[in-house]
């Protein structure tokens, strides 16, 4: 063991020691008689503290202490902690009583078994108001709905009636030819022929009335493509007459290829779009 | 907790406050022994002891009632000692009247049945334990207080001064150095007999 101090004798004598310890300071104060006397010295001082009468205390003091507590003492209430747990656990109680039978009776209801009506929770409610708002929003839609944006402006994809085509047969007809020539431009191999682009420039002319008709009509889907139709034709106008190996090399032929391809996906579409109208 | 302090309290919760004598009177003593130990004067021990029992009534309504309402108002009554230890400490003005005085110590002495030259030895050494005490800081007399003449363990005397527990166990250790020095028997001529008298009972 380690050298016993002071202060391990003073735990010794006070009980603060663990019974190995202790034991283990017995031991050591058998065999080491400077160790014991430095013991015994605390031990006496402890016991010199140790007997000190309890002392009296009179009925005149407690009577005097009573007078003195009693002037501060205020009128207490019960506790009301406990009332207060009671009511909280009351709630509780409830509360679980109604999750519990809204699981149960739920059960059988998301089952697809059993008579039970659907029973209204709160999750019912808001799913219910949910389907009530998103019928008022496609109700608005449906009265003003927005254009589909189709190469960032409105584009022909949609099964709205074609306004300006169905009040208008010439521009029908300038779209049927319209969509007549690019498909033989784009079936075509070499430099477009000369009827060929005598077309396309009429087209061209034609195609600029035509635009205006249909904005002024407000149908302003068929307008862009009759615009995009323009850019497409304007280029067939201006092609150069090059050889077929020239033309697979040029970027610029390979751009009027793409835009023709998308003008004439818009004019079937568009085309498409009439043919019921035409019919009413 | 006896049925008397059990009916007491309710009572007193009820809004009886006259019902807070009975538990007054029953433990009154204990604590104010406690508190004369802890202060060493008769004065701040009655004042310590009705501060304990105004602090306990009006904790009434929180006390929970697993332990006895003696070991609860003694609990705080340790910690109301303290605090005026303490603050008499910081006032310079205070000059309390000693634990041992003439009527104390015949106080005392009457119980012991001695004659006149015992009760003046006994007297003596009072006032030696008395003095060897206030070398004590307010901690460690309350912590050796309460460890070797109440005999209270350290976690509840760490509880209630609120310090650690190792911090109430060292406060106890420095006391009984202290007072071994302050009590150690040396040449004087002061008090011979008293020390004589100390000398015996070291012995």
């Amino acid at each position: 063991m380690k050298t016993i101090l002071e202060e391990d004798l003073i735990a010794y004598h006070l009980g603060e020691l663990s019974w190995w310890q202790s034991m283990q300071v017995r031991r050591r104060l058998e065999h080491d008689p400077l160790l014991a006397a430095e013991s015994e010295e605390i031990a006496a001082t402890l016991r010199v503290f140790c007997c000190d009468p309890a002392p009296a205390v009179s009925d005149a003091m407690v009577e005097r202490s009573w007078e003195r507590v009693r002037g501060s003492l205020g009128v207490l209430e019960a506790p009301r902690r406990s009332k207060r747990v009671w009511v909280w656990s009351t709630v509780g109680v409830c509360a679980a009583g109604v999750i519990l039978f809204a699981v149960i009776a739920d059960v059988p209801t998301s089952k697809g078994g059993g008579n039970h009506p659907p029973v209204q929770t709160v999750s019912n409610q808001v799913a219910a108001e949910k389907t009530w708002s998103q019928r008022l929003v496609d109700e608005l839609h449906r009265h003003k709905a927005a254009p589909t944006p189709y190469n960032n402006h409105p584009g022909p994809l949609t099964t709205a009636p074609v306004d300006a085509v169905a009040e208008d047969p010439a521009l029908a007809t300038h779209l049927d030819t319209a969509e007549r020539v690019l498909t033989e431009v784009s079936h075509a191999e070499g430099p477009l022929g000369q009827d060929t682009r005598e077309q396309v420039h009429r087209l061209l002319l034609e195609n600029a009335v035509y635009h205006q008709s249909a904005a002024q009509h407000g149908d302003m889907a068929t307008a862009a493509v009759i615009d995009d139709l323009g850019r497409v034709l304007i280029s067939l106008d201006a092609e150069p007459t090059l050889a077929e190996t020239q033309r697979a090399h040029d970027p610029d032929a390979f751009r009027l290829q793409m835009n023709l391809g998308g003008v004439l996906l818009d004019l079937r579409i568009l085309h498409h779009n009439d043919k019921p109208s035409v019919g009413q | 907790m006896s049925d008397v302090d059990q009916q007491a309290i309710r009572r007193v919760l009820g809004g009886e406050r006259d019902a807070y004598r009975v538990l007054m009177e029953r433990h009154f003593a204990t604590i104010y022994r406690v508190t004369l130990r802890i202060t060493g004067n008769d004065s701040d021990a009655e004042e310590a002891a009705q501060e304990a029992f105004l602090r306990a009534y009006n904790k009434l309504p929180e006390f929970r009632q697993a332990a006895g309402f003696g070991t609860w108002v003694y609990r705080i009554a340790m910690n109301c000692a303290l605090n005026l230890v303490e603050r008499r400490g910081r006032e310079a003005s205070w000059n309390a009247a000693p634990l041992v005085t003439e009527q104390g110590s015949e106080r005392f002495a009457a119980e012991s049945q001695r004659g006149p030259e015992q009760a003046l030895l006994d007297s003596e050494s009072a006032r030696l334990r008395e003095r060897a005490m206030q070398e004590l800081t307010p901690m460690e007399r309350t912590a050796f207080v309460l460890r070797h003449m109440e005999d209270q363990p350290i976690d509840v005397i760490a509880k209630a001064l609120g310090v650690p527990a190792n911090s109430a166990k060292q406060a106890v250790f420095r006391a009984v150095a202290k007072l071994r020095n302050a009590l150690r028997p040396a040449p004087a001529v002061m008090y011979p007999r008293a020390l004589q008298q100390h000398a015996k009972e070291m012995r």
